[in-house]
């Protein structure tokens, strides 16, 4: 080892604590920006799963190719793998006719579909040959059937032209033995009238020209656009379907690309980290090369050249890096473990990624390791070349008259009489000293500003995109809703299933409701008419409301009424009366959308598939007070009629357009009602009931607010740390800078108590200065995410006060703990000491 | 009246081998408004006995009585309260605060204890410092006999009980030093301060009331100046 790497290591030694804190702040960086790039791809793969659980691992889909024209796709240069299917037909089961599914469709997938294709089974094994097949779970329970494993299943499988025909053609009769039971969450559509069932297929068995339909994944995506038109053109294979979810997260997608945003967001959040580790690894460098100018000097004064100079700078950021680099990559591994282990406890991610194992698995690819290790060795370069330039520049003469590098005019430091009244010369000599140091103070202010408006717009995107939302949600008066889906079903039979659902386990009292949309244009109050024509577009002149009447059942609307104040008997004469909830939101209030009293009509109009029906509305009552599960809405008001009223609006027009039914429900016990309705739902043969388990959302979004917080709120104490880091090298090696000032300060009788001070006063125009022009950014930034969330006109913009508090607070503490912590050496060290020592 | 008393100071530097004893066993005291000069080769220990007395650095053993009070029985706030008050210390390198222009650190003793400066006796100082046209100065901004000047303004603002001077004269041409030398004994007349002085200069020298001289951390000699004895 040579006399200068030597002394590199020595001054290393020597300033124990900086150089600690230098490699801690690379150390951060490094783990940060590796994080990120680890959450990124790690999302990106649990969406990529996601869709390949969901639709498929293939890139494109060639329907109807003729067996004999599938070389052409099969060898393709690009080709990685391919994957036959064909649809065989559906056949009738022998079931109830009222049920929502009365087919099974059969489709024959080669090895590599079953291998590809979502075909998850639950019992038994694959089908084998052309005679086996596996079938769907939903088939028993939905139907009443009772096919097991090893059972023949003898099908009349055709095909019909027409999803709504009733016989089927070509038919053929096949006897399958049945193998397995098939999971059929991605393989059958709730709201279709055909079970799904999968047989072999046997390409041996099949005529050249018999069309086949084949799914491909490529070697090169990047060129899928030119070998698809190359197969599509061979094989005569005009009908192409692209797995788009799949291709998106891959990258490649033709259309709007979801990784855009994705990576924008890792972008943003990589270049405020790398500001801030630039900012921090430069300053440690510039403060030791400053410290070792004399020791430049001296070298190059016996020889040294300015290439072995800027070396030594280099070979110091060599080693920081050395250790730092490593150090953060471990960290950041470590750190997106644990992270992700805690997620992966929550079963909320899988619920809505609808995935069986919705796990994110640590990604780690060579590329982000490249991409992480360059942007910091980058980093680290850069940090290090302007020093080492400097220091490179160093004249011996320089070095040897210098007493300190800072040059000081009159004018720069000029203070005013008042800060002298205010605080004394304790705050006459902290102020001059911030004046003095301006440039590097201003990395410790910046250190402090990226952490202050991080902070605090952060803090405004969980309170814009969770606290909000999670008021909507939280204000629910009800613990389920569920509606009934399906092809022809009559009223009689959605009402039929919804009463079953509200009499289940655990079900307290509920509201079913279903509503007709009108309009009205008379009748209106001034408050609305401003309303309509400060959001209305220009096109549109002729004010109006939307109106929607909501029929309740007897009872429930029995005991609205009386709670609203009207007798029911006022609406047994026939006709069509109701009661008006006359409340509206208009931007932070509310308004009352009618002009009206009750007793008086209000005149709709009901557009039809045939006319536009004139209804006159009788108000039997208007209140504020809206019936469970009806907030006041923005967009219209509702108007609460009972069955009778609802049949009588019926039967003006018998094409008007009604809404399903829908139901809302109490629990008395949430946890028994959750799994019996789950059970029904599962049972139900009758349509599809579909439902939502209200206090089950707001406890997942909750969750999912719990731990963006955690990773929002992780990621600013990190930046934070990486700030504190650069404000304590630059605090520390000033005020060691300055011992010989504090000595002399000292020996002409200042008292521990003046020099506590004293750097109180400093803490504070630091403080000062870095809240001066953080807030103001932070409180802008602020305002366009209440503008990006959209809350211009929904809600008023709010000050994030407790950021603000809490940046304040926080501000002042961690400078005047720093301060502290690098005074308390000074403090107590002997006078003569300090005046003697050689550094200043 | 006895001013000062030093009872068997003593002051080592480092152990074992590596130890020094820069003041070994020194007893002496000083009348008030006596002037006492220093004499002694380089690294005799005249600089370690002069911070000693002034508060800024701390014995080994023994102990320094000013007024009566041992001042290094003293907590740390009192014995700084002490120097601004009662100390006017003159470093051989000025030790100047960068930052503050001339008049502040002349008066730098009187802000820290929060007195208003009188306008008076800082125009007093000033002129007989020839620093007049100096006052908004940086200390970076003067040369080294000013910058001395100011470094005696700071010690002699507060009207100190004792003004202990390192060689004031040491960096400065023979005029300047003349100047200087008169200022002190004039501020040592009129206000009956004790003046304590290091010096390698025998014309300083003769002039004070009393001569102790150094060797090795030890007095040697104790007494009246006279011509002879120096030479
Ligand atoms: N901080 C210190 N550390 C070690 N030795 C010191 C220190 N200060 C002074 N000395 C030693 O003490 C002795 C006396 O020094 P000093 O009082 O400065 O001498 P003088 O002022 O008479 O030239 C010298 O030998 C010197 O080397
Ligand atoms: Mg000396």
């Amino acid at each position: 080892m040579n006399v200068l790497s030597k002394l590199t290591k020595r001054h290393l030694k020597l300033n124990k604590k900086r150089t600690i804190v230098s490699i801690i702040g690379i150390a951060l960086s490094t783990a940060l920006i590796f994080a990120v790039s680890i959450s990124v791809l790690s999302f990106r793969d649990l969406a990529m799963r996601a869709a390949i659980d969901s639709s498929g691992n293939f890139e494109a889909k060639f329907a109807d190719v003729q067996l004999a024209n599938t070389k052409y796709i099969e060898d393709n240069s690009n080709t990685k793998e391919v994957m036959y299917s064909k649809t065989l037909g559906i056949s009738k089961l022998n079931v109830d006719a009222k049920a929502s599914k009365q087919y099974i469709e059969v489709t024959a997938y080669d090895g590599k579909a079953f291998e590809n294709y979502p075909c998850a089974l639950k019992e038994g094994t694959l089908p084998k040959d052309s005679s086996e097949i596996v079938i769907s779970e939903n088939i028993n329970p939905k139907t009443g059937l009772n096919y097991k494993v090893g059972d023949k299943l003898t099908l009349n499988i055709g095909t019909r032209d027409n999803a709504q025909d009733t016989t089927l053609s070509n038919v053929t009769k096949k006897i399958y033995t049945i193998t397995g039971i098939l999971k059929a969450d991605y393989t059958e559509r709730s709201y279709s009238d055909t079970f799904s069932a999968f047989t072999y297929l046997d390409k041996s068995g099949l005529n050249t020209t018999d069309t086949v339909t084949v799914g491909v994944t490529f070697k090169n995506l990047a060129a899928m656009k030119t070998s698809v038109n190359e197969m599509s053109t061979g094989a005569n294979a005009k009908n192409i379907a692209y797995n788009n979810t799949l291709l998106t997260w891959s990258g490649y997608s033709s259309h709007d690309n979801a990784n855009t945003f994705l990576y924008a967001i890792a972008a943003v959040v990589i270049a405020l980290i790398i500001i801030g580790s630039v900012a921090v690894i430069y300053n440690a460098f510039a403060i030791s090369v400053n410290e070792r100018k004399k020791q430049f000097g001296i070298l190059a004064s016996v020889g040294a050249t300015s290439k072995q100079i800027k070396k030594m700078v280099f070979q110091e950021s060599a080693i920081m890096g050395a250790i730092g680099i490593p150090l953060g990559l471990v960290i950041g591994y470590l750190g997106m473990f644990v992270t992700f282990s805690l997620i992966n406890g929550f079963y909320f991610f899988g619920e809505s990624f609808n995935m069986q194992n919705a796990n994110f698995n640590v990604i780690i690819s060579p590329i982000i390791l490249t991409i992480t290790l360059v942007i910091l060795i980058v980093t680290i370069l850069i940090s290090a070349y302007i020093p080492a330039k400097r220091a490179a520049k160093v004249t011996p003469l320089e070095a040897i008259r210098l007493t300190n590098d800072i040059k000081m005019s009159r004018k720069k430091l000029r203070t005013s009489r008042l800060t002298q009244k205010l605080f004394g010369i304790e705050g006459i000599i902290a102020l001059k000293n911030l004046k003095r140091n301006r440039k590097r103070y201003r990395t410790t202010i910046f250190s402090l500003f990226i952490s202050i408006v991080l902070f605090i717009s952060f803090s405004t995107i969980i309170l814009y995109a969770f606290d909000l939302s999670d008021q909507q949600l939280g204000t629910s008066d009800y613990d389920f809703a569920f509606s009934v889906g399906g092809n022809g079903l009559s009223e009689a039979d959605q009402l039929d299933v919804i009463n079953k659902a509200v009499k289940l386990e655990g079900a307290g009292e509920y509201w079913i409701y279903r509503s007709v949309d009108a309009e009205a244009t008379t009748g209106l109050s001034n408050d609305y008419k401003a309303k309509f024509k400060k959001s209305a577009s220009s096109t549109n002149t002729d004010i109006s409301l939307n109106v929607s009447i909501v029929e309740m059942q007897d009872e429930a609307f029995a005991n609205y009424a009386k709670e609203v104040g009207v007798d029911t008997n006022a609406f047994s004469k026939g006709g069509i009366s109701g009661i008006l909830v006359n409340k509206m939101i208009n931007g932070n209030s509310f308004i009352k959308p009618v002009d009206l009293t009750a007793n008086s009509d209000l005149n709709l109009e009901i557009i039809s598939d045939k006319q536009t029906n004139n209804i006159k509305l009788q108000l039997a009552a208007v209140t504020d007070k809206a019936p469970v599960a009806y907030g006041y809405s923005r967009e219209q008001v509702y108007v609460i009629v009972p069955k009778s009223s609802m049949k009588n609006l019926l039967a003006v027009d018998n094409k008007i357009d009604i809404s399903g039914y829908m139901g809302y429900l109490k629990a008395t016990d949430s946890a028994t009602y959750a799994a019996k309705i789950e059970d029904l739902k599962k049972a139900n043969t009758v349509g599809t009931l579909y439902y939502t388990d209200v206090k089950a959302m707001i406890k997942s979004m909750q969750a999912i607010k719990l731990f963006m917080s955690i990773f929002l709120y992780g990621f600013i104490v990190i930046i934070t740390l990486i700030g504190v880091t650069n404000v304590f090298n630059t605090i520390n090696t000033n005020i060691q800078l300055r011992r010989k000032e504090f000595a002399m300060l000292k020996s002409v009788g200042l008292t521990p108590k003046g020099f506590n001070k004293m750097l109180y006063y400093e803490s504070i125009f630091y403080g000062l200065k870095a809240l001066l022009y953080g807030l103001p950014v932070g409180i802008g930034l602020s305002y366009l995410m209440y503008y990006i969330f959209g809350g211009v006109g929904v809600f008023s913009f709010v000050l994030p006060w407790n950021s603000i508090i809490i940046c304040i607070v926080a501000v002042f503490f961690i400078v005047y703990m720093t301060m502290l912590y690098a005074g308390s050496k000074i403090k107590k060290e002997n006078i003569m000491d300090a005046l003697v020592s050689d550094i200043i | 009246m006895k001013i000062l008393q030093v009872d068997h100071l003593s002051k080592s530097y480092g152990t074992g081998e590596a130890k020094v004893m820069a003041l070994d066993d020194v007893s002496f005291s000083v009348d008030k408004g006596e002037f006492v000069a220093i004499i002694g080769p380089s690294g005799s220990g005249k600089s370690t006995l002069l911070h000693i007395l002034g508060g800024v650095d701390k014995p080994t053993s023994g102990n320094v009585y000013i007024d009566g009070v041992d001042i290094y029985s003293l907590n740390e706030s009192k014995l700084a309260i002490f120097r601004r008050r009662q100390i006017g210390l003159i470093y051989q390198f000025y030790n100047l605060i960068p930052v503050l222009n001339v008049s502040e650190n002349i008066t730098l003793p009187l802000e820290l204890d929060g007195q208003m400066t009188p306008k008076t006796r800082l125009n007093e100082i000033v002129k007989t410092l020839g620093l007049s046209d100096r006052l908004k100065h940086l200390p970076n901004e003067l040369s080294g006999g000013q910058q001395q000047r100011v470094s005696i303004g700071r010690a002699l603002i507060n009207n100190p009980a004792i003004v202990l001077a390192d060689e004031p004269t040491g960096n400065l041409d023979s005029t300047n030093s003349k100047e200087i030398m008169e200022l002190l004994k004039a501020s040592n007349k009129k206000y009956n301060q004790t003046l304590i002085v290091i010096t390698h200069d025998e014309n300083i020298a003769l002039q004070a009331d009393r001569i102790i001289s150094i060797h090795d951390g030890k007095i040697q000699m104790n007494e009246v100046a006279s011509c002879e004895r120096l030479i």
